[in-house]
């Protein structure tokens, strides 16, 4: 169930990466090759950085990618920085909950609008804040119950 | 009120929370003591990264990240140390070039440590240099990275104040140059006295060999540089520009990359880049409450306050910024502090390029230093050495960056010249 979970989301993170590249590429070869250059390619370009940062922020839990000051964490006893461990990925639930939760009534504000040149609902681009609160939690999450597991 | 939020952020820091939640968390604890929306949470994260400049982040980490699974730095290496090789010292010497030249492709001081320093630290020790100085240079050569261009931190400022990257790349250029011409007399120096080996001068042939093999890798940096500032492409464009050359230098030129490979980098990169981008989100929301209770003017107030002296007043940023830089990460303290200390610089009379040189290399200089020298720990697992022995092995670099730090503080020249002449 988690493996495919990290599977598709690894997916959808590099997908949305490569169409990044290709869009601004596009830019670039369009100015200088086309007689026209098409006015969408900045907008979408930075549409699908949002969601490669959403989808790849709960990835970036799993890999303990977050950089932090780990000087006192390393005086502790193995069974203490387990403990501690599981605080602050505690901590990190709280906070990206909050975000899950009002981003909800952030998204409802926001499909009043439509994007700039797309004319994409500006809802499905707030959403990815849903889904960053969402993913981040449940890899937090995932993390605390790695380390239960562990220390049995 | 706002002691909140720096004392819950000072405390969750120093419990080991990551820095972007220690950020987020304060700032959430703030907001649920003042009356201020919690919507703000979304709404801030998502501001601090719909940025189209951020974009060029994952470009150019990509990049670097592509050049390195090209097989680069190993070509890199070689090619420094034919050119230096033969000084006594050679191949600290190398080392040293090998960050400059690497610090053109990576943007990051923690990359270029481990990549170069997987390769240096283990041939340095082969030849007898100790390892507790072949960490050292390996560390502190690789902080400028982030001072030549493309550099990450450069992109951050430019973003925080609508500076241009273009000029705050090339301004990089002299500082970058007179860092590591210091680092390498220091080098050369510690080598004469403690009888470091040379190697012999190798023949011309392998040099202009080794030469072609680097080529392809020094091409992508000036294809960046002058694709920027030529006007050729914006910062964000030149850095997936970078991108494609690199799948092409190495599939068809170094032939190292594989196509299969190409996912599992692009992944790496996207989560590298997503733990940053988290970072800026809630730095921004921090950076929000923080105008909202006016706290830049406050600090401004107060520093001016004290000195209206030019001289003194970058004297006591140079000294605050050192002592913040090791302590934090240098992208998160350039979030929080540049817009705040800008406007104090800008008001005796400092030139805002400038000025984000003067900051950068502060926070830079910290990657070296203990306690959260990162480039220390890398060079230290990789070395198998302790912290404290690199620290010390580590202080006449850190006294030559110092100089320079200061050279670059109160020689406006040093980072404006290079500027004015492409842009005026």
């Amino acid at each position: 169930m988690k493996q495919t979970l990290d599977k598709t989301l690894e997916w959808a993170v590099v997908i949305s990466f490569i169409l990044m590249i290709v869009t601004v590429m596009i830019q670039v070869v369009a100015r200088y090759a086309l007689p026209w250059s098409p006015h969408w390619t900045e907008e979408l370009a930075r549409f699908c950085f949002i969601y490669m940062v959403s989808l790849g922020a709960g990835l970036a839990i799993k890999d303990r990618a977050y950089v932090n000051v780990s000087s006192l964490l390393d005086r502790f006893s193995p069974k203490a920085k387990i403990l501690m461990d599981n605080l602050i990925l505690s901590a990190i639930i709280l906070l990206m909950g909050t975000m899950f939760i009002y981003s909800i009534p952030l998204v409802k504000i926001v499909t009043l609008q439509d994007s700039a040149s797309l004319k994409i609902n500006m809802g499905f681009i707030y959403f990815s804040m849903t889904c960053m609160g969402f993913l981040v939690m449940l890899y937090a999450a995932f993390e605390i119950f790695l380390n239960l597991k562990k220390s049995q | 009120m706002i002691l909140i939020l720096f004392i819950v952020f000072l405390l969750l820091l120093l419990l080991g929370i990551p820095i972007a939640f220690s950020l987020g968390l304060s700032a959430f604890v703030y907001i649920l003591f003042s009356d201020l929306p919690l919507i703000v949470i979304p709404q801030k994260m998502y501001a601090g990264i719909d940025v189209f400049v951020l974009l060029s982040i994952p470009g150019f980490i990509l990049a670097g990240n592509l050049m390195n699974a090209s097989g680069i730095t190993g070509r890199i290496i070689a090619f420094c140390n034919a050119i230096l090789g033969h000084i006594r010292g050679g191949l600290g010497l190398a080392n040293v070039g090998a960050s400059m030249l690497f610090g053109g492709i990576s943007g990051t001081a923690i990359a270029d440590t481990a990549s170069i320093g997987s390769v240096m630290i283990p041939a340095m020790e082969k030849e007898g240099y100790d390892t507790d100085f072949s960490c050292a240079v390996t560390a502190t050569s690789s902080t400028i990275g982030p001072i030549i261009p493309p550099s990450l931190p450069m992109i951050i400022a430019a973003t925080l104040t609508g500076l241009s990257v273009g000029k705050l790349f090339i301004a990089g250029i002299i500082p970058g140059l007179l860092l590591g011409m210091g680092l390498m007399l220091v080098t050369y120096i510690i080598s004469v006295k403690r009888k470091y080996p040379k190697n012999k001068r190798v023949p011309f042939l392998t040099m202009a060999k080794s030469f072609y093999q680097a080529f392809w890798a020094i091409m992508m940096t000036l294809l960046i540089l002058f694709g920027i500032i030529g006007g050729v492409f914006t910062p964000t464009e030149a850095s997936i520009v970078a991108v494609v050359y690199a799948i092409l230098i190495g599939l068809l030129v170094y032939r190292e990359l594989k196509v299969g490979m190409l996912p599992k980098i692009i992944l790496e990169s996207a989560k590298m880049t997503a733990s940053l981008m988290v970072l800026v989100g809630f730095a921004n929301l921090f950076a929000w409450i923080m105008t909202v209770e006016e706290i830049p003017q406050l600090i401004a107030e107060s520093l001016l306050n004290l000195t209206q002296n030019k001289f003194m007043i970058l004297l006591m940023i140079n000294i605050l910024l050192l002592f913040v830089g090791a302590f934090m990460e240098t992208i998160a303290a350039l979030l929080i502090l540049f817009p705040v200390l800008l406007g104090v610089a800008l008001h005796v009379g400092v030139d805002p390029i400038q000025f984000a040189m003067i900051m950068v290399m502060n926070l830079v200089i910290g990657l070296t230093t203990p306690p959260v020298g990162v480039c220390l720990f890398v060079a230290s697992s990789i070395g198998k050495i302790s912290l404290e022995k690199i620290s010390r092995a580590g202080l006449p670099f850190l006294l030559v960056s110092l100089f320079v730090l200061l050279l670059v503080t109160y020689v406006p020249e040093i980072s404006l010249y290079l500027p004015s002449l492409f842009y005026e």
